[in-house]
């Protein structure tokens, strides 16, 4: 086994949060005010209930082949071939993904902190950093998302009390102004996050009770769904119609909390918030490629691969795009079609696959 | 051997970064602006002018050597031209030896010729940049914003903070950057900004400290011994981001109502019984709601009002303890709160035909549908429409005492 | 900024090589290498502010087949 780690379930709830709360609270709000107007916050139902079931699809995968990974079991559903195929399809799916995390957090950091650091800082030290998380193995992944996923969770719940006077409920109405049309719009960018679970089908195969994978997704899917309900409709009662004009509105909220003329300024927390979770998320995906990379290659260890993956994600992050406008129309408007098939179709044609063909582990 | 080689040049390595990071900001290398005002200059320009804080007059220290009013000033204020808000502040750092720093700006104020040319120019620089806040109060002036800003107060260290607290303690109608970047991406209503001006008020307290009154600097003439000190005057009311006019201080309160928005304020009525006597109520509450109405060609409104207040002076002799007068007193209030709405009203329907109180978003709530229609001529559809004003007031107390004490009987 | 880079490679072969050379693991050695060169050949001209082709192109024609694969 290239890695003898094994997380706990509970373990694994966090991590899920953590790797899709990180940048959904950051930069769907705007993403989906644009297409759902007030109705935003319903729109963040439908695409729950989505994330529910592709987390579903993947764990019934994982189950049925157990202490492997989708790049190993793939070729025993597909054929050899094919299954290379898809090995290498997630391999660079990883590396790729990772490269927009990883931009969308220094850009972040970069637009509203630091304006005049180079980018490349951010990068390089937040990939330095997980780097060495990630040599340090799964264990200590699982236990940092332990430590830090409350905290993030505790602050989110903090921002929101502290705005909380500020919200104008008028601002929700008229509720479904144009019908649903346009709340299953707003849906769609969100739905992209949503199934970020895909990171399960590397970890499942460690988790210790891999039978309560599924339970463990829909925990994880329910309470990010719950965390995205109360930002989203927070923004909007705070924001209004500005929501969709902002580049980061959940750091807005923390720039209006002014109580008492006691409690103000206190951006830092938010910020400290996503340099954490951020940290996370993009060590997840960074361990996920290394990892994949690593089973494809049929190598005895995988530690050899971090540092070079480490380069190639850093210098990506800087060059795939020159600014921030390429960037979110590439997340929001490009991609969405080939990452969903990735993170959903793939699994979903391999389960059927597999029970078809009557490959692996039929479920207990 | 190499490990540790390679161990020694990473721990030298750390060192680089300790020396600081490009963003760091010292508190003794920024101005802290503390006001900003944006005039309108000749050739399509705009004129900043910023008032920066001068630390060495703010220096806490010292112990009781320093006065709680200012002897000298604490701000400097300085203006330049500039293509945008952006490009002025970048020249003005050719004067100012220090980097200027929005971060703690209190007040922005626009000048009433850039006011009325629109203020979506120059707005935009502080809504996007990181630096500024949202939570800048707006306001707008007769006359120029530098002047406003070249002022200082005789109660707070500068005049940039005591206008902000007035605006916190809800003097006029007071708008946050947030609230009118809200009012101005809606098509349901227009912004209104608070009018600030300096109006005589009291002598100098100081030596040197004449220097706020406009006329005594436009003209060249001996300063007069008169202090002048910002001062809320009324209202801007704005047709998208064009200043069209200006409410006083009593439409102002009727805008208020109208945009339920009444938090506390005072009420003063004749007396019902006594003739040249008043009575004045303190509100403790109000509330309105406002609900729209169409049948497919008109459009009416109904506006329900409710408040508490407490009767707080009396000069005429009425018994207050007999529930009769209390009715007739609370009748008075009804008609004068709804005088006062129908005075904003009528100035905001007739003569500036522009919807400032939030009407239309009112009517998007309910008719979504007709919305769609009306929305690109909806400040006309307000300019027709009829308004009904029911008032409900409520005295809940009479202060410390029932009936007037000293009785002429 | 270039030696900067060259010395990150320089420190990154050096953490890694000799371990991988000691153990013998030849098939970890190619792939380090392969993705070093890789990474070395996207980083090195952005240091040297040659202006790099972003990948964003071929990457979309990547998947492109893929997805019209299955959509069959």
């Amino acid at each position: 086994m290239l890695e003898d780690g094994k997380i706990s379930n509970k373990q694994a709830v966090f991590l899920i949060i953590n790797t899709i709360l990180a940048t959904s609270i950051i930069f769907l709000p705007s993403a989906i005010y644009k297409e759902a107007r007030q109705d935003a916050w319903i729109s963040i139902i439908p695409v729950t209930a989505f994330g529910v079931v592709a987390g579903l699809i993947i764990a019934s995968l994982g189950i049925r082949f157990p202490r492997r990974t989708i790049i190993q079991y793939s070729g025993d559903i597909v054929g050899k071939p094919l299954g290379k195929v898809i090995g290498l399809i997630y391999t660079l799916f990883f590396i790729y993904i990772n490269t927009f995390i990883i931009r969308e957090i220094a850009d972040m950091f970069n637009t509203n902190f630091m304006p005049e650091t180079p980018i490349s800082v951010f990068s390089i030290g937040i990939v330095f950093a997980a780097a060495y998380a990630i040599r340090s193995g799964l264990e200590v992944l699982a236990r940092m998302g332990e430590i830090i996923s409350p905290f993030v969770l505790v602050m989110l719940l903090l921002i929101v009390a502290l705005i909380y006077p500020e919200i104008d409920t008028k601002l929700f109405f008229p509720v479904l102004e144009k019908g649903f049309i346009p709340v299953l719009k707003g849906a769609y960018p969100p739905a992209l996050f949503f199934s970020e679970t895909i990171i399960m089908v590397m970890l499942i195969p460690y988790l210790n009770k891999p039978s309560g994978a599924k339970a463990s997704i829909a925990k994880a899917i329910l309470i990010i769904g719950l965390f995205q309900l109360m930002i989203m409709a927070t923004v909007t009662g705070v924001l209004g119609g500005l929501t969709a004009d902002m580049n980061f509105p959940t750091l807005m909220l923390a720039r209006y909390i002014s109580l008492a003329d006691l409690i103000e300024r206190v951006e830092p927390l938010i910020m400290l918030t996503w340099i954490a979770g951020g940290f996370i998320k993009i060590s997840v995906f960074y361990y996920c490629a290394v990892l994949a990379a690593a089973q494809w290659l049929n190598l005895r260890e995988y530690k050899a691969l971090v540092l070079p993956i480490g380069v190639l994600l850093t210098t990506l992050s800087i060059i795939l795009w020159e600014n921030i406008a390429q960037l979110s129309e590439q997340i929001f408007k490009r991609v969405p079609p080939y990452f969903l098939t990735i993170e959903v179709g793939i699994p979903l044609i391999l389960l059927v696959l597999a029970i078809l063909r009557g490959k692996g582990a039929a479920q207990r | 051997m190499i490990k540790k080689i390679i161990c020694f040049l990473l721990i030298c390595a750390l060192v680089l970064p300790l020396e600081g990071c490009w963003s760091r900001r010292e508190l003794n290398e920024l101005a802290i602006v503390l006001a900003a005002g944006v005039d309108s200059a000749p050739n399509n320009k705009i004129l900043l002018t910023v008032q920066i804080a001068r630390p060495s007059a703010f220096g806490g220290g010292g112990g009781g050597q320093k006065m709680a009013a200012a002897q000298e000033n604490n701000v400097w204020v300085i203006s330049q031209t500039g293509e945008s808000v952006f490009d002025a502040q970048r020249y003005l750092e050719a004067k100012v030896s220090r980097e200027l720093y929005w971060g703690h700006t209190v007040i922005l104020v626009f000048g009433e010729q850039l006011a009325r040319n629109g203020i979506r120019k120059a707005i935009n620089y502080f809504s996007r940049s990181p630096n500024t806040r949202e939570t800048i109060w707006v306001l707008v002036t007769r006359g120029k914003a530098a002047d406003v800003l070249n002022s200082h107060s005789q109660l707070e260290t500068t005049s940039a903070q005591s206008i902000g607290n007035m605006a916190r303690a809800g003097v006029g109608v007071p708008v946050m950057l947030k609230d009118l970047s809200i009012m101005l991406a809606s098509k349901g209503t227009n912004p209104v900004l608070p009018r600030i001006e300096l109006t005589p008020s009291g002598k100098p307290q100081g030596p040197g400290m004449q220097e706020n009154i406009p006329e005594a600097r436009g003209s060249q003439q001996q300063a007069t011994l008169t202090h002048a000190e910002p001062t809320t005057t009324g209202t801007g009311v704005f047709k998208d981001d064009r200043l069209v006019g200006w409410l006083d201080m009593s439409e102002t309160r009727g805008l208020l109502w109208l945009k339920d928005k009444m938090e506390k304020g005072e009420i003063t009525i004749p007396s019902p019984r006594e003739s040249g006597k008043n009575i004045s109520i303190n509100i403790i509450r109000g509330n309105t709601s406002v609900e729209p109405f169409y049948d497919g060609q008109n459009v009416w409104f109904d506006v329900r009002m409710q408040m508490d207040g407490a009767l707080l002076e009396q000069q005429s002799t009425e018994d207050l303890t007999d529930p009769r007068i209390f009715a007739s007193i609370e009748k008075e209030l009804n008609r004068r709160i709804e005088e006062k709405a129908r005075s904003a009203l009528e100035k905001a329907q007739l003569t500036y035909e522009v919807d400032i109180f939030g009407f239309g978003e009112a009517f998007h709530r309910k008719y979504k549908k007709e919305w769609a229609v009306l929305k690109d001529r909806w400040n006309e559809v307000f300019a027709g429409a009829d308004v009904n004003i029911a008032v409900q007031a409520r005295i809940r107390r009479t202060g410390l005492t029932t009936n007037r004490i000293s009785k002429e009987r | 900024m270039v030696i900067l880079v060259i010395l990150a490679f320089l420190g990154i072969i050096g953490i890694e090589v000799p371990g991988l050379v000691k153990k013998k693991m030849w098939r970890e050695l190619i792939a380090f290498s392969v993705l070093l060169l890789v990474g070395m050949a996207l980083s090195i001209p952005q240091a040297l502010g040659i202006q790099v082709p972003s990948p964003n192109k071929p990457i979309e024609l990547l998947f492109k087949p893929l997805v019209e694969w299955m959509r069959l």
